[in-house]
């Protein structure tokens, strides 16, 4: 729930729900009958990307193994802002997992976010993607110690992609250059929101490299459209043995975007343990389903994995965050972030066609032209008393969902409304026992939206 | 070919397979007919179940799924002007208007037979030209897709009922929500005003649901003549309630044939914008459907009817919606590269059931068959609408006999969990609320919606590729360095310009003589 909305719900409030909660025995949320209600996975990707797969593939083992329906719900956008917020901000009661990835590391050093891996508490990592630099197969580029040259004598001519300026790939390009001794400016980096988008770039030849994971060009790359230059890894990758690694062309240079499961900070230690155990048992491959475990679903999706639980990811975590802070404050790196074209370089055009608009409005005097429609009806009393019953009905719902539950909230309001619209009494409640637990039973048990439970667990 | 075209057919008349199939085309008619609920959505929230269907019921189930949602968005579009989903945004007046005449099950019936037709439509050409046609989508560079941004917002601002000039603002408006958040190609928040949750920018479906549920939601309880807007519709509605179901075909069906038969140029017409709009990665059947109203409009013999309830107008758009929905498999199938978001989805099934889109799909013989189950999908799903598309007509059209006063609270019941279910997230709902009060003062003021909406859902995207083409190169010229930029690039100018010069060169013409 919105936390400044919660601020304002009043101690008497606070003091009725206490009630409520007492009268309902603690019966919803004890720890040890865990986990008794559906859980959610907040991947902060969107959907069909490698760590929108890897979400959804494992939540599909965990509610085999949990026997309670787990839910992934993409809050992609602002950089991985807005999802790892949500996982790791979530209530801290094991009904929200949160899978974490490299960004994690990488946006508070950039000031977009406060949090950090100190606010998670690592179960497990799931893959690690060494970054790859590909070209179009009809690219004069073979190897990279070519395309280093070239780049040593044309600073500036070439343009690559792969992800936002200042991503994972944008910082593994960056971060060779660097190594080469060139200037991280002297490849021009082309802003675009992820791999899939920008490989279709290369292969519409609007650029000439793409920096981003094997598995996630694995299409264009095994159909033979795009060819790829080396690999950032220590080794050469298990799934695409014949790939070179920078480190066999001389360069000793290596970077992989990672992604794992965690908890919000917070969470009470049986769950933790629960849930560890479980995660542990399906990486370990003892979990089967349709014959499959998640190690070879895994594999067979192209997705290169590194499994490390526990200390392990928590000694993981800081050290990748140790490096990338260095790389993402070096001068490097701090230099080519400023761009020419401005954030409000868009919306200030857009404010300015507005203004353009409204004084062409104001001199043919159109602005008061109202709609017929509006205009045929005229507003009443009542009219504007109904219109404040439903604007409070939204606010109240907003305010006390969480609290009371969507059944409780949701009837109160449904009720009220009609109540107050002139229909009778029994017709009312007929239809509010009707409607509000049937949308529950569609949205929250069928279509498995995470409607609020609330304190009586319904 | 043959035989593996025969072993995909047998593969999906197997009971398992078709009950998928019935059952999804249940799932999608409802999900569609309640604002709110978007066809992705409801795509999105039927994978976990795909993990226990075979390869081939998982994919007819999503084929089934979308096509019988888009069709359904149009049903609530009908008959409370609210679209049930953003792809019948474009003729939501006309079809309202429509109701309030008293023809909503004849422009229902011009939705569903147009949607059926522009579906088989686009199955045919996913079918013919899938390899083909997506090497044209590939040609596409960040300028392309500039133009077609351009294109696409320009075609809803100036179809757009009422001035030009109000179609334009309420498009600004639109782009101007579109800038709220960390954009993709800048490291810097904008208007976020300290919120976490902004950082996301605005989620169009629930900017929707309050722009066209919400306010609606609002007008009626503004006025107190919802009950006299009831009974006035109640009184256009045929007065004799039939007990067979069997008379109630004419009102849906008749007419509705002879009106294909008369429209057939224009609805090849549609069909074909709708495909080709389709294939081209991120251009979905929402801007399918802006452009071939747009289209449409122009090339009508009565343009002063649109947006005032054409049928025209309703069967043009809704078939190019519909056949953008097998376009949009083309560059998914052919590529890897998502037509649309529920492409993209399907791109995710795919690689989680281990087949990999791309051109190896049509050689690899297990997965050729996948492939011609799709096309089969596509043609049994389109079929199946009529029957059960009729169906959800006929309770559809119940919902306009239930008095305001009960309606309302319940639309505003699904306004509220509609806008939630898409995240999860309560922030959805405060942004549906706040759009709905927005939507309320744009009406007063006559300003279009739909705009607003496009806006908001193109916005981000064509910063992305404005500012993708200047890191590029700075120079205005380097827009039009491309053959296919230039010419998309000069079609767009000229859309704009062609209008406003018109009248001057008429003068000059006409004060001489």
């Amino acid at each position: 729930m919105n936390q400044r909305a919660m601020i304002t719900v009043s101690v008497r409030w606070k003091l009725l729900f206490l009630c409520l909660f007492l009268l309902n025995g603690c019966s919803s949320s004890t720890v040890d009958n865990y986990p008794d209600r559906p859980i959610t996975i907040i991947c902060p990707w969107s959907v069909g990307g490698a760590t929108d797969r890897t979400s959804r593939q494992l939540g599909v083992y965990l509610e085999q193994e949990l026997g309670v329906p787990v839910n992934v719900i993409n809050a992609t956008g602002g950089r991985g802002v807005t999802g790892h917020s949500r996982g790791l901000n979530a209530r801290p009661d094991g009904y929200t997992l949160a899978i974490i990835t490299g960004e994690l590391n990488m946006l508070h050093w950039q000031n977009l976010t406060k949090l950090t891996h100190r606010d998670a508490v690592p179960i497990v990592s799931l893959v690690d993607g060494a970054a790859a630099v590909f070209v179009k197969t009809d690219s004069p580029f073979q190897n990279m110690q070519e395309l280093q040259d070239y780049v040593k004598t044309h600073p500036g001519k070439l343009t690559a992609t792969g992800t936002a300026s200042g991503g994972i790939w944008h910082l593994a390009l960056a971060g060779w250059l660097d190594f080469s001794e060139l200037n991280a400016e002297d490849i021009k980096w082309i802003p675009m929101n992820g791999a899939g988008p920008s490989l279709q770039e290369l292969a519409s030849g609007g650029v000439d490299l793409v920096c981003c994971s094997l598995p996630e060009a694995k299409t264009l790359y095994e159909s033979g459209q795009v060819r790829c230059l080396g690999v950032m890894a220590e080794e050469p990758l298990a799934e695409f043995p014949e790939v070179p690694t920078f480190i066999s062309q001389d360069m000793n240079w290596s970077i992989s975007g990672w992604n794992g499961l965690a908890l919000p900070a917070g969470t009470p230690e049986p769950i933790v343990e629960k849930v560890s155990a479980v995660v542990n048992k399906i990486t370990d491959g003892d979990v089967r389903l349709n014959g499959q475990s998640f190690p070879e679903a895994m594999r067979e999706a192209g997705l290169s994995t590194r499994y490390r639980a526990g200390d392990e990811f928590s000694a993981f975590l800081k050290s990748n965050d140790e490096t990338l802070g260095k790389l993402l404050t070096s001068d490097a790196f701090a230099k080519m972030s400023t761009r020419d074209t401005g954030p409000l370089v868009f919306p200030g055009m857009i404010a300015f066609a507005m203004c353009v608009i409204l004084g062409c409005l104001a001199v043919q005097k159109k602005v008061h032209a109202l709609a017929p429609e509006v205009t045929g009806d005229a507003v009443t009393r009542q009219g504007i008393i109904n219109t404040i019953l439903v604007l409070t009905g939204i606010v109240f719902y907003l305010l006390f969902a969480e609290e009371l539950g969507f059944i409780l909230t949701a009837g109160v309001v449904l009720f009220l409304l009609l109540w107050k619209f002139g229909t009778r009494l029994w017709v009312c409640a007929l239809i509010t026992v009707l409607f509000v637990p049937g949308i529950y039973t569609l949205f929250a048990l069928l279509l498995r939206v995470p409607l609020p439970r609330g304190v009586l667990g319904w | 070919m043959e035989s593996t075209f025969i072993t995909a057919l047998q593969n999906i008349v197997s009971p398992e397979v078709l009950l998928v199939i019935f059952l999804s085309a249940v799932y999608g008619l409802f999900v569609g007919s309640i604002p709110g609920l978007t066809a992705t959505m409801a795509v999105a929230l039927l994978i976990p179940l795909t993990f226990y269907l075979d390869n081939l019921s998982a994919i007819a189930a999503i084929v089934t799924l979308e096509a019988c949602s888009i069709f359904a968005g149009d049903i609530p579009t009908t008959l409370v002007r609210i679209p049930g989903t953003p792809s019948s945004a474009a003729y939501t007046d006309d079809a309202y208007s429509l109701t309030r005449r008293g023809l909503h099950e004849t422009s229902l019936g011009v939705s569903l037979v147009f949607s059926v037709a522009g579906g088989l439509f686009g199955a045919l050409v996913l079918i013919l030209a899938a390899p083909q046609l997506a090497k044209i989508a590939f040609e596409f560079t960040t300028y392309e897709y500039f133009w077609l941004y351009v294109l696409g917002l320009s075609c809803a601002a100036i179809v757009s009922t009422g001035s030009r000039l109000k179609g334009a603002l309420a498009l600004m408006i639109g782009l101007m929500f579109a800038t709220v958040g960390l954009s993709e190609v800048h490291s810097v928040p904008r208007f976020t005003f300290g919120f976490d949750e902004l950082f996301t920018g605005i989620n169009f479906v629930p900017a929707m649901i309050g722009l066209f549920g919400l306010s609606e939601v609002f007008r009626n309880t503004l006025t107190s003549k919802t009950e006299e807007e009831t009974e006035k519709l109640k009184s256009a509605l045929p007065v004799e309630v039939d007990k067979s179901w069997f008379k109630h075909l004419k009102p849906v069906f008749g007419g509705v044939l002879p009106q294909l038969w008369k429209r057939k140029f224009s609805w090849f017409r549609s069909s074909c914008i709708g495909s080709t709009i389709g294939m081209i990665p991120g251009a979905g059947a929402d801007i399918a459907a802006w452009i071939s109203y747009a289209v449409s409009k122009k090339c009508s013999k009565t343009p002063e009817e649109y947006g005032k309830g054409s049928l025209d107008a309703v069967g043009d758009a809704t078939s190019a919606n519909n056949s953008a929905l097998a376009g949009a498999w083309i560059p998914a199938l052919v590529l890897g590269i998502p037509g649309d978001s529920v492409t993209a989805i399907v791109i995710g099934v795919l690689l989680m059931k281990n087949i990999t889109p791309g051109p190896g799909i049509f050689e690899n013989p297990d997965q050729l068959v996948l492939v011609h189950g799709i096309y089969l999908t596509f043609i049994i799903a389109n079929l199946l609408l009529i029957p059960l598309g009729f169906l959800a007509i006929r309770s559809g059209a119940q919902l306009v006999r239930i008095p305001r006063r009960i309606l309302m609270p319940l639309i505003l019941m699904f306004c509220v969990v509609g806008s939630y279910s898409i995240n999860g997230s309560y922030f959805d709902v405060w942004v549906m609320l706040g759009m709905g009060i927005l939507g309320f003062i744009l009406e007063v003021f006559a300003i279009p919606l739909g705009p607003v909406v496009l806006g908001i859902i193109l916005g981000g995207q064509l910063e992305q590729s404005f500012v993708q083409n200047l890191s590029k190169d700075d120079s205005i010229l380097s827009f039009f360095n491309r053959p296919i930029s230039a010419a998309l690039g000069i079609f767009c100018i000229a859309l704009w310009l062609v209008p406003l010069i018109m009248p001057l060169l008429r003068k000059k013409w006409s004060t001489p003589a």
